[in-house]
């Protein structure tokens, strides 16, 4: 008797399925105690957009702009990425989670802890002036090495 | 939270980069990103290379780990672009 071929079994194993375009959103939840969400600034409002932008064209299934950053429970955690992943930066904004959800953005955990992303739809426009307008303090980077710094 | 003041807008000139890269993304890979077609001389990034990235008034001297897709990954080095500057083809460029 001739084997019957099995048609599912056979497609889902010759054909090469594309991998829907969305982040990796890790399975663990931010920890309730993660308060702050931290983000490098440049102090220029074109690079959220630039990077808005170019999450929803790398993410494009996801439908979603998105913004990186960094969650933090206390200020030695900020200080930790101020020293390791944000230390490019001179400058650090420094935001609440309660605030950037009572303004409509949502807080992902995505891709390797602490980092986040900060989500959100509508227009593009609006909406980054909405998350200028949040409640956040930008502090200096004590472990940024300016380039007026001596060269050690 | 003690806030520090600033004064945003208080641009400085800094030098053009070789890949527009916000510091603060990452992927799966743990490591920052920027689609390649986005750089403004796409010849001049290519893997094992130094580079200047940043975005705004940010500035870092990156290595160039892979592309993949049209996507470049890099990893920033610590410490200031003049600190870092030998590692580029061409550290004069920077100089004022």
């Amino acid at each position: 008797m001739e084997p019957r071929l099995d048609h599912r079994r056979y497609a889902a194993s010759s054909l090469a399925v594309a991998e829907p375009s969305v982040p990796r959103v890790r399975r663990a939840p931010l920890p309730d105690d993660a308060i702050l969400v931290i983000r490098g600034d440049d102090l220029d409002p074109a690079t959220s957009r630039r990077q808005a932008e170019a999450f929803r064209r790398r993410f494009s299934d996801w439908g979603r702009w998105g913004l990186s950053a960094f969650y933090a429970r206390n200020d030695a955690e900020v200080d930790d990425l101020g020293s390791d992943q944000l230390e490019r930066f001179s400058l650090l904004g420094c935001y609440r989670v309660v605030d950037l959800q009572k303004a409509g953005f949502e807080i992902w955990p995505t891709f390797r802890t602490p980092h986040v992303t900060i989500a959100f739809t509508g227009d593009l426009d609006d909406r980054l002036a909405a998350l200028a307008d949040v409640a956040h303090e930008v502090r200096v980077n004590p472990y940024h090495e300016s380039e007026d710094t001596p060269k050690r | 939270m003690n806030p520090k003041t600033h004064r945003r807008g208080d641009h400085v000139t800094a030098p053009q980069v070789d890949l527009i890269v916000d510091l603060n993304t990452m992927d799966d890979t743990g490591l920052p990103w920027a689609f390649l077609d986005e750089a403004p001389d796409p010849a001049r990034i290519r893997p094992g290379r130094y580079v200047l990235v940043g975005s705004g008034v940010t500035r870092a001297i990156a290595l160039i780990v892979d592309i993949t897709d049209g996507i470049v990954h890099l990893r920033p080095l610590h410490g200031s672009v003049r600190t870092n500057a030998h590692l580029l083809d061409d550290p004069n460029r920077l100089a004022c």
